[in-house]
């Protein structure tokens, strides 16, 4: 039986199928050691062989790479009389009785004496299938991705199609993790469909330094009759990303409409903190970048339309108008960057001139946190001055040129 | 980016031009403009036509214009030489301003000179002893130089 056999990635802690993983999750239980080459019938070790050249009882073992014959199939799953069968995706959801298979893809071959063999037309009353036995069993990995050539013959569970994101990935004989799919595929939509409307309503923001729409606005193209129509605007969210980029560029270059910026990277705004005016990232960069005087740094600080201080930037591929999603994005930021060892604090081998304010991750290698080091002041002729944190490596300095004058 | 965003005020300054002033390129090259600015109404320069001289930087609009006047223009802020005493031309430039902004900057500054951060302090301190003589002078210019 699988499930008394170790799976070979939950051994190597990599088995992503978890508790509906077919093989056992026991490190009792022994790995197989069945030699899967004596197995197709060519084993180049022979007799030499490491691994045990028996054949399992066919009656017994039902692993996925074991051929499974044809009576193996239950019966609910035969293809229907007409042909290719179809599954709504309403059914999906209900998996209690568990409903026929959807067979995506067709039959290439079949053997002659096919419907004898499952006895079709004879068998008109209630199927019995063994719903424990399938529960455990994978998905074909091809129908998954919507066409399996074996069709009705294949040896794997055909899974019924997912409205959400087009695969057919339901197990039919695991109503709950069908159900956990559902759900994610469903947030996963939602996410999706926020971003879309977040860069729809981003795409007229103007950058108040290059005076272009940041990211690639509806186009022009959107107002003519017929064919011609844009594809963005009808919905073309959905296209494929690099054959929008292709068409939008080829389309739009020649209406010269749209396209703010070429290249990709440039198409996101740069959030100030502390005012609500729109820069891409790459002008509101190079503006405060350009600072060569401390004065200067005064002006390039601030908002270049109305002067307001901001001490950061952010970067964001949309444009956040509501004052929620701006905090929630700066947050998203601060956190993200905190996971970022700091270069200059270099694992604890440099000195960040940020210090405690810093954003990003002042730790050791061994990811203990920097101690939080307070400022020790002195009182001196002049008044109160600061002093600077105490290194070992400051006193070899000074021990390594007494030394060598010295000896000079 | 520069002559990108020039052409685009351009376009903007010939979709939507400002009153009392005008801008455009001198022959082919884009970062070299030449505008004009009326006279403000209100002011002694009323009925005068000035010429003014613009030179983008490379880095346009990170770094500000040059702008000089080519008429000679009777003014606190403004030299024999043409240029303009103007913080928003100098530290205070930002790259969110426009030409047009600037050149409307301009026709403030004619109507409301800055006697106290003054580019000419002779003009500024008649300016600001005897204001109908500084009038009257400008007056003068403005027929001798930016008239006809």
């Amino acid at each position: 039986m699988t499930n008394r056999i170790l799976c070979k990635y939950y051994a190597s802690g990599a088995c992503r199928k978890g508790d509906a993983c077919p093989f056992s999750h026991d490190w009792n239980d022994p790995m197989s050691q069945v030699c899967k080459f004596y197995l197709l019938g060519s084993c180049g070790y022979g007799n030499r062989c490491r691994y045990n050249h028996t054949r399992p009882d066919r009656a017994t073992v039902g692993s996925p790479s074991s051929p499974v014959g044809f009576r193996n199939i239950p019966v609910a799953s035969r293809p229907s009389p007409q042909g290719t069968a179809a599954v709504s995706p309403a059914s999906a959801a209900a998996a209690s009785p568990p409903p026929p298979l959807a067979s995506p893809g067709f039959c290439m071959r079949l053997p002659e004496n096919f419907d004898d063999e499952l006895g079709w037309g004879e068998v008109p009353e209630e199927p019995e299938v063994d719903v424990g036995y399938w529960a455990k069993q994978p998905l074909c990995s091809m129908a998954m991705k919507g066409f399996c050539a074996r069709g009705a013959t294949c040896p794997y569970l055909h899974g019924e199609l997912c409205s959400s994101c087009g695969k057919w990935c339901l197990h039919p004989y695991r109503p709950e993790e069908s159900a956990k799919h559902a759900q994610r595929c469903a947030e996963e939509r939602a996410k999706k469909d926020k971003d879309e409307a977040l860069r729809r309503s981003s795409a007229d923001v103007e950058c108040g330094i290059c005076l272009e729409q940041a990211l690639p606005a509806v186009c022009g193209a959107a107002g003519l009759e017929g064919s011609a129509g844009c594809l963005w605007s009808r919905g073309a969210g959905r296209l494929c990303r690099l054959a929008f980029e292709l068409w939008a560029r080829a389309w739009c270059m020649s209406c010269q409409t749209v396209m703010g910026k070429e290249r990709k990277a440039d198409r996101r705004f740069g959030i100030l903190t502390a005012c609500d005016h729109s820069f891409c990232l790459g002008c509101i960069r190079g503006w405060r970048a350009g600072a060569t005087t401390n004065s200067a740094e005064e002006v390039t600080r601030s908002c270049p339309i109305c002067r307001t201080r901001s001490h950061f930037i952010v970067p964001s591929t949309f444009w956040v108008s509501c004052a929620d999603d701006k905090e929630a994005l700066v947050q998203n930021y601060r956190e993200k960057l905190a996971m970022i060892p700091c270069k200059h604090f270099n694992y604890g081998n440099g000195s960040c001139p940020f210090g405690g304010s810093c954003f990003y991750a002042h730790a050791d290698s061994s990811g203990r946190p920097e101690e939080a080091q307070t400022l020790r002041h002195a009182a001196t002729e002049d008044g109160v001055s600061v002093l600077q944190p105490v290194r070992l490596s400051s006193f070899l300095d000074g021990f390594d040129r007494a030394t060598r004058l010295t000896h000079a | 980016m520069a002559s990108k965003r020039i052409q685009k005020e351009l376009m903007d300054l010939q979709k939507d031009p400002p009153t009392s002033c005008s801008a455009g390129p001198v022959g082919e090259d884009l970062f070299h403009w030449q505008a004009t600015i009326m006279g403000p109404a209100e002011s002694p320069y009323a009925g005068g036509v000035f010429f003014v001289l613009i030179y983008f930087p490379p880095d346009y609009p990170f770094k500000p214009p040059k702008v000089n006047f080519q008429t000679k223009v009777y003014h606190p802020n403004v030299n024999t030489q043409g240029s303009i005493c103007l913080d928003i031309l100098k530290e205070q430039w930002s790259p969110a301003l426009t030409i047009s902004k600037v050149l409307l900057s301009i026709c403030s500054l004619l109507t409301d000179p800055n006697p106290d951060d003054p580019l000419v302090p002779e003009i500024a301190h008649i300016y600001k002893t005897d204001r109908s003589k500084y009038e009257e002078t400008a007056r003068e210019w403005t027929r001798k130089y930016a008239m006809g």
